[in-house]
């Protein structure tokens, strides 16, 4: 269809050049390039995390200048946790991910956030949602979630509950089930002499 | 120290020095529920005397766990949900998840339904910038630019109204497409709007733009760098402010964007009347966009690809990237061959904007902390989720 007329910018040299700069920057962190991937990613041990993202902070090779996110997957069969950061630049289009698998009951990886200010809540978000203990956070406090029983809320094991504590009075209504909305149409009792109603 | 009242031309005579005058630092309370923190952002201001010394927001008082109830969801269900995200710009955030799933799925979107997406984007463009205009004069301290920015937006809102239903939360683009046929009278509804639409431009700029008390308080204060707002991974018109034709409409040429001829804009001090300027800017690209798009925009054709009625979220995992009104909005979506996303990750310019808030107000004035706030363009839906 149309998508074959569009004149795509030459991307393919520029991904192996990319894939060749990481392989060799990131050797000496025990960092292997994950093969037949949309963008360049690279599997890290999760001690060589914080070396890794100042790598890119620092050298010159790496044209990679924003971080977009700090996130997590949680992988129950594994028993353990992904977490995923994504490098983009300001005047090019390529994108530089970082992969590390930490085990669920010792989720400790070092924080990014010395050489990446912004990763900051990034990672107190992933803190919160995944019981991710971020080591070297400047400020680890709660972002999002405030509640203790709310804590891993994006960990597998976490079920959405229904409708939390609905107070007794409201749980009965003239001997018909609660629902959180009631519908206003069934309390209406007809007169008869109105306009007729649609 | 930024801002100071010499470097915007006024003079200063007899004010006792920093010695002289001890003060104590203050930490005051602002917010959650004060007017100009669009929406519930609170902030704890650590001030001497006039100037900011520190500052820490704090989020979450409008979380929802979108990203949670995605999970649990069935995926044609979830833009109910992405649409709660950025509610001031609902189509960029379904838009953005779309192609993460359209990605995931090799799903190609017939022509009529990108031209659709990217009217429809654009409008809402032009829709969130009208409103950050209203929100912005008003924190600057005029009242007539919030009746102007909401008239044309709602004029803008009456339209997504006759096309999807909803003014606001649209739910209207699906997998492969959109949801719905569009009107019959789609493409003059939109012509029609246009010249209303460039008129207010006009007259909201005439109003504010070239005022000198709007410049006063604008101009110089709040500077920032290209490398300062990298480091604190500003995106959008924030990072455009500062002097970087940095748009991934054509940086990635998503979607047909590079079908379009349009300029991007960009400031020179990164202070807070190019922010400004910017998004005043954008918004007459905008609607050179949606005029090119009407143009090119075939009158009949499918508005749906070929989807399956059950889908499935084949394994693997994909990255979407969009110009959201706001900055670069991500998508991070996982699947694992079942009807539901097995992660879905929003990554908000509006949340990154927030946390630089925490670098952007030390050294700036208390009363320029409303500004600051309200240049950025957080939406709080987008920020907690």
């Amino acid at each position: 269809m149309a998508q074959e007329e569009i004149a795509v910018p030459p991307r393919e040299p520029r991904h192996a050049a990319i894939i060749e700069l990481a392989s060799q920057n990131f050797k000496s962190l025990d960092g292997q390039v994950i093969e037949d991937r949309p963008f360049v990613e690279v599997s890290l041990p999760p001690a060589n995390i914080s070396a890794a993202a100042n790598l890119i902070r620092e050298s010159e090779d790496f044209d990679f200048d924003l971080l977009y996110d700090v996130t997590g997957v949680h992988w129950p069969d594994d028993e353990e946790i992904e977490l995923v950061y994504h490098f983009a630049g300001l005047e090019h289009p390529d994108l530089l991910v970082l992969r590390t698998r930490v085990p669920q009951d010792q989720p400790h990886v070092p924080s990014i956030t010395a050489s990446w200010p912004t990763a900051g809540w990034h990672e107190r978000e992933a803190m919160d949602m995944f019981n991710v203990v971020f080591d070297g956070h400047p400020y680890p406090e709660p972002l999002l979630l405030d509640e203790d029983d709310l804590k891993g809320a994006l960990l597998k094991s976490q079920q959405v509950r229904n409708v939390p504590d609905i107070p007794a009075r409201f749980r009965e209504r003239g001997g018909k089930p609660f629902r959180l909305w009631n519908p206003v149409r069934d309390e209406v009792t007809p007169t008869g002499d109105g306009p007729d109603s649609d | 120290m930024r801002s100071h009242p010499r470097e915007m031309g006024r003079t200063v005579t007899d004010t006792p020095s920093a010695t002289d005058l001890a003060t104590q630092e203050l930490t005051i309370n602002m917010g959650p529920q004060h007017p100009s923190t669009h929406g519930v952002l609170r902030l704890i201001l650590t001030v001497d005397g006039e100037l900011i010394t520190k500052a820490i927001p704090d989020i979450g008082f409008l979380h929802r766990g979108i990203e949670k109830i995605c999970e649990t969801w069935t995926f044609r269900q979830i833009p109910v949900m992405a649409d709660r995200a950025d509610y001031l710009s609902a189509f960029t955030t379904e838009f953005g998840l779309m192609i993460a799933a359209e990605e995931l799925w090799e799903i190609e979107v017939p022509e009529r339904a990108e031209y659709a997406r990217v009217i429809l984007a654009e409008l809402n463009r032009l829709a969130s910038h009208f409103m950050f205009y209203a929100s912005f004069g008003l924190d600057v301290g005029f009242t007539t630019p919030t009746m102007f920015g909401w008239r044309t937006r709602e004029s803008i809102q009456d339209l997504f109204e006759e096309v999807t239903g909803a003014r606001l939360l649209h739910n209207y683009l699906a997998v492969g497409g959109l949801r719905l046929d569009l009107p019959p009278d789609f493409k003059d509804a939109v012509a029609g709007l246009l010249p209303e639409i460039e008129k207010s431009i006009d007259q909201c700029n005439g109003l504010i733009t070239d005022s000198e008390i709007f410049q006063a308080r604008t101009k110089g204060v709040n500077r920032l760098s290209v490398e300062e707002a990298a480091r604190l991974g500003l995106t959008g018109p924030m990072l455009r402010a500062t002097g970087i034709a940095r748009d991934l409409r054509r940086l990635l040429s998503y979607s047909i964007y590079d079908r379009f001829d349009f300029d991007i804009p960009v400031g020179e001090n990164g202070d807070l009347f190019d922010r400004y300027k910017v998004r005043m800017l954008e918004m007459e690209q905008s609607v050179r966009i949606v005029r090119q798009a009407l143009k090119g925009m075939p009158d009949e054709g499918p508005f749906q690809g070929k989807v399956p009625r059950i889908l499935r979220l084949p394994e693997g995992d994909a990255y979407s990237r969009t110009e959201s009104p706001r900055g670069d909005l991500c998508i991070y979506l996982v699947g694992s061959g079942a009807t539901k996303a097995y992660r879905v990750k929003i990554r908000s310019p509006a949340f990154v904007a927030a946390s630089a808030l925490e670098a952007l107000l030390p050294g700036a004035y208390l009363a320029d902390a409303v500004l600051i706030i309200g240049s950025t363009d957080v939406v709080m839906g987008e920020v907690d989720r």
